[in-house]
């Protein structure tokens, strides 16, 4: 049976941002081709034009004019923060620029 | 000299200035206190929709006009997909594949035109503060407004980079979408410089995060010197991000990119297609009236001299203003140089802002007439400004109130003027001999004897005639 | 105990209006039943003290006209609710507790209706048979030993238990008909726009809408009113054009209804069609035109929605990265692994499995060649039901493939776990509102359920056949 190497496994974990063990990795490698097997089948339907449909909503959009402020307060902006020094939200871990 | 042909093509970030955030209607303000300008869309909470500021739309319209653009009239937003701290959803939206403005450019003094790839609409991130291996994340700026601005590789030295950049941000300051100022980050550019011997373009290596125009210009020189450096030591480039060490003179690595960023791209389901009409064009195009360039035109026709040109073009409040007079007989020479000069020096004393003046145009024009006929002195301008500026008096009545005495009666100088050159035997010797300066001390001599009472003209006029008699 | 909660909406108005009974009375039946019926795991959260003193408030508030005021209603956790805990069913968001209300929620309060609870679910509605929720399964209220369907799971067992007989689910690719079909009650995905979004945790945006779960369909119809007010802050909702007004004489032989031909495909549990045949025939004896109809691109469902709704799921749940709020690691080495720590100890096995699906489905070059051609098919489909609707009023269908199967049963298999939705998903592509109808019981009693859809914006539509088919069946609700 196909799969997917090992990289490309954990590229896709990467973009997810998710941890794998090496089974999952193995796992994957299998689960994600078979997934693209089926799914690749759709290249082969016809659909006579090219028009695309991001969203079925058939609303109109309405633009906001500049007249409100809905901010809410720093109180409640940090509430849900795990990590905070008022009146930041903090993580941990280095970062390049 | 080196025959390696350079190669720069330049993204510019800039914040547009409206009152609220692109996606919700919350304040746009960086400069507000940490973290209290934000609200749940800003914050990325789970359920959140993102709203879409007209506005912004607009300006995008504006500007994609002034840079020579065709408008994109029905367009969608784009998800670009990352993980970083202080990108709030996991993604940033933008435009990717229908940018509101493309195929523009802008045109440099020699006459080059720079293309002007595309320009779209896309949100900020909030503002990080690194410290004690933690990053700390003000949301102020998360969903403020961005225009991203990306020129065609056809900058072919650091000189046109430089201008390139000065025009477009001088073009953005007059079209009030933006403050421009890179030292707070208002303006941003990254700068992609490739070097090559072919018309082939050679490996292209970004510089980012660098703090003003003057340095760009310095990292672009340096860094073509250092790729040509490896690449005459039959080295190789390597795809890089790398930053400006102003202090060293020197580019240094940030990141070597890889196989290619991975963003995901897909078409922003929560926003339905945005279409711009033919007719809002239109009306936003009429507003698109005495551009820099327009004006500079305009200035060097009416006499003002090409550096004041360049200083009234920087100072858009006196520029504005200026506009006010193009339909009059307005001296404007004079009118650039009293802005320039005095009522420059005047607003630096007082720490206050020209617009802080209202300076009436009928007193602006009275009193740049009277130093156009030499009805006044420079000096007596002195005298005068502060309460001409200050009151609302006419320059007769301060000139009055001040026991200024613009004196006319010319048999009265002519008294002063013959003491004059009884009292200055040697420099009226000079004068025959044909020194020139001895003439401008007779003349100062008498303005100190009148107290500049009566107008310059009628002094120097005055004394040309006795002397040669 | 009380019994009011098994009166119709009309009753126990009359009873609130003339003040036989007060509001706390509801709410304290509504919680002992809870309590008795505690191992069908329907909640998440419990909203007792706020419930109580809603309650409490409202008796010095004059009873209105508004059939809703003062009646209890349970909401699942996937919808934003101010100061009450939110999860989604997952670790991810077990202290959450929201800053703001979703806007259905608002129009909720504006009508002094009482929040009960947060309803079980399926983790960020990931799932069919409400197995993935961190909480733990919910039971089908007809056999414990078997699923409630999902995601909604929580909403369709609480409706059915009468604990209360009106709650919101969500819908994505059957959250509500699906469970609403095993648990036997009446769900209605609405026509994506009809509904506001703002609020609703998203799964994926350009499917996902909130919809109601009720006893019958003429609560379900005045609850759908009530949540379809038009809502600034989500710019693809439209809202409701007109009230929906039900009629008791439809008249059925002016009626043309579609059968898609897929809608009777050999995957459907015999059981299941011989109760849908039934209907069909009941409809054909009453002069309606029935046809069964071919329409394109119904089988490749599965495969748009493994490609859309996980790409899309991927982008949305991406925000979940432990800084803002919810679940954060504490043993990390570097940013990375802090967001790869936080969201591998967060998320549940199957939301992991989508995220990884939907990200390599749009990852590369893949984004180009299969979520594109995805749209294009979504559109081709569209305008394939467009077609229909020109020559039929409604489409009708089974539900569910299959019968309420035992807890515990693994679907592994990546392409098999949505095949379980392979009718419901359709609609959801198209935007289109479908409502689930229970239509008897299977020899082991349990619930069966037809979907009744019909052209976008046309709910009114639905549920005038809806009811009339209600009223000929006469199921009555009792399932015990």
């Amino acid at each position: 049976m196909e799969k997917l190497t090992k990289e490309e496994v954990l590229h896709v974990a990467d973009l997810a941002r998710l941890k794998l063990d090496e089974n999952e990795i193995e796992d994957y490698a299998y689960k994600l081709k078979a997934i693209m097997d089926s799914i690749s089948l759709i290249n082969s339907i016809e659909v006579t034009d090219n028009e695309m449909t991001i969203s079925p909503s058939t609303a109109k959009i309405s633009l906001f004019k500049e007249q409100e402020n809905k901010t809410i307060s720093k109180a409640d902006a940090l509430k849900n923060a795990p990590n905070k020094i008022d009146p930041y939200i903090y993580v941990g871990g280095s970062i390049d620029e | 000299m080196s025959n390696y042909k350079i190669t720069v093509g330049i993204e510019v970030h800039v914040e547009l200035k409206t009152r609220n955030k692109v996606f919700s209607e919350v304040l746009n303000d960086t400069t507000a206190p940490v973290n209290t300008l934000v609200n749940e869309i800003d914050l990325g909470y789970p359920g959140t929709l993102p709203s879409l500021n007209e506005n912004v739309i607009n300006y995008g319209i504006l500007t994609s006009l002034a840079l020579n653009c065709t408008v994109t009239k029905h367009m969608h937003f784009d998800r670009k997909n990352y993980f970083y701290p202080d990108l709030p959803k996991g993604y940033q939206i933008t435009q990717l594949n229908t940018p509101i403005g493309t195929n523009g450019y802008i045109t440099l003094n020699s006459g080059k035109k720079i293309g002007i790839r595309e320009l779209h609409i896309e949100e900020d991130t909030a503002k990080s503060l690194h410290q004690d291996n933690k990053t700390f994340l003000n949301f102020n700026r998360a969903g403020v407004p961005l225009l991203e601005i990306v020129s065609s590789p056809d900058i072919n030295s650091k000189e046109e980079a430089g201008e390139y950049l000065e025009k477009l941000k001088e073009l953005l300051l007059y079209l009030e979408v933006s403050d421009c100022k890179m030292e707070e980050g208002s303006m941003r550019a990254d700068v992609n410089v490739s070097i090559s011997k072919t018309n082939d373009l050679g490996c292209r290596i970004e510089l980012k995060n660098i703090g003003s125009i003057h340095e760009i210009k310095d990292a672009i020189e340096q860094e073509a010197l250092r790729q040509e450096q490896i690449l005459s030591n039959n080295g190789t480039l390597k795809e890089q991000t790398r930053k400006y060490d102003a202090s060293k003179k020197e580019t240094i690595l940030l990141r070597n990119k890889e196989v290619g960023n991975d963003y995901r791209y897909f078409k922003e389901p929560d926003l339905p297609y945005v279409d711009i009409t033919d007719e809002q064009i239109e009306t936003i195009r009429k507003k698109l009236v005495l551009l820099p360039d327009e004006r500079r035109k305009i200035y060097l026709s009416k006499g003002i001299i090409p550096i004041n040109v360049e200083k009234i073009i920087k100072n858009k409040e006196y520029s504005d203003y200026l506009n006010n007079f193009i339909d009059t007989d307005l001296d404007f020479k004079v009118a650039s140089n009293l802005l320039l000069g005095d009522i420059s020096s005047y607003l630096n004393k007082e720490l206050i802002s020209f617009s802080s003046l209202s300076l009436d145009k009928e007193r602006f024009k009275s009193l740049v007439d009277s130093l156009s006929s030499k009805k006044i002195s420079s000096k007596i301008l002195k005298e005068i400004l502060s309460s001409y500026l200050t009151t609302t008096d006419s320059i007769d009545t301060i000139l009055k109130s001040k026991g200024i005495n613009l004196n006319d009666n010319l048999s009265d100088l002519e008294a002063i003027i013959k003491q004059v050159i009884i009292d200055n035997n040697e420099a009226v010797l000079d004068y025959h001999n044909g020194k020139e300066k001895a003439f401008q001390y007779l003349i100062g001599m008498t303005m100190k004897q009148t107290k500049s009472s009566f107008s310059p003209q009628a002094v120097k006029d005055t004394l040309k005639k006795l002397l040669d008699n | 105990m009380s019994n009011y909660l098994d009166l119709s909406l009309e009753e126990i108005h009359t009873l609130l209006k003339n003040k036989t009974i007060k509001p706390i009375d509801l709410v304290n039946e509504c919680f002992s039943k809870i309590e008795k019926n505690k191992d069908y795991n329907c909640y998440i959260t419990l909203n007792k003290e706020q419930a109580e003193a809603k309650a409490k408030e409202l008796e010095n508030v004059p009873v209105s006209d508004d059939l809703l005021f003062g009646i209890p209603i349970a909401i699942k956790d996937n919808i934003i609710t101010k100061d009450l805990k939110t999860t989604a069913a997952s670790h991810m968001l077990y202290n959450f507790v929201p800053i703001y209300d979703a806007y259905v929620v608002k129009l909720l309060k504006q009508h002094n209706m009482i929040i009960i609870g947060k309803l079980n679910m399926d983790e960020f509605a990931m799932g069919s048979s409400n197995q993935t929720s961190y909480y733990g399964p919910v039971k089908n209220p007809l056999n414990k030993d078997l699923v409630s369907g999902g995601s909604s799971g929580g909403s369709a067992c609480a409706v059915a238990l009468g604990m209360p007989f009106l709650s919101l689910g969500t819908d994505t690719g059957g959250s509500i008909r699906q469970p609403s079909s095993f648990c036997g009650v009446v769900g209605m995905k609405p026509t994506y726009g009809l509904v506001s979004r703002y609020g609703l945790i998203a799964f994926a945006s350009s499917l996902d809408q909130i919809g109601p779960i009720t006893r019958t369909v003429k609560e379900n119809a005045l609850l759908l009113n009530a949540i379809s007010e038009k809502d600034s802050n989500d710019l693809t909702q439209e809202g409701k054009k007109e009230e929906i007004k039900i009629t008791d004489d439809i008249d059925l032989s002016k009626l043309k209804i579609a059968i898609p031909k897929f809608y009777l495909n050999d995957k459907i549990d015999k059981e299941i069609l011989n109760k849908f045949n039934e209907i069909k025939s009941l409809l054909t004896s009453k002069g309606c035109q029935i046809d069964v109809v071919d329409i394109k691109y119904l089988e490749n469902s599965v495969s748009l929605y493994q490609i859309i709704a996980l790409g899309e799921a991927s982008s949305n749940l991406a925000r979940y990265d432990g800084i803002r709020y919810g679940y954060s690691t504490t043993k990390f080495t570097d940013i990375n692994d802090f967001y790869k720590a936080t969201r591998s100890e967060g998320f549940g096995p199957e939301v992991k499995r989508r995220l990884m699906i939907g990200s390599y489905l749009l990852s590369g070059a893949n984004a180009k060649v299969y979520y594109e051609k995805a749209l294009k098919i979504r559109h081709a489909m569209i305008e394939e039901f467009h077609n229909v609707f020109h020559a039929y009023d409604y489409i009708i269908g089974p539900t569910t493939t299959t019968l309420p199967y035992p807890l515990g049963a693994n679907n592994d298999d990546p392409n098999k776990s949505f095949i379980d939705d392979i009718l419901t998903i359709p609609v959801n592509m198209a935007g289109l509102p479908a409502l689930n109808l229970p239509i008897g019981y299977s020899k082991d009693n349990l619930a069966i359920g037809m979907q009744i859809i019909a052209n976008r914006f046309e709910e009114n539509k639905i549920y005038n056949l809806a009811n009339y088919l209600e009223q000929a069946l006469n199921l009555g609700g009792k399932h015990e």
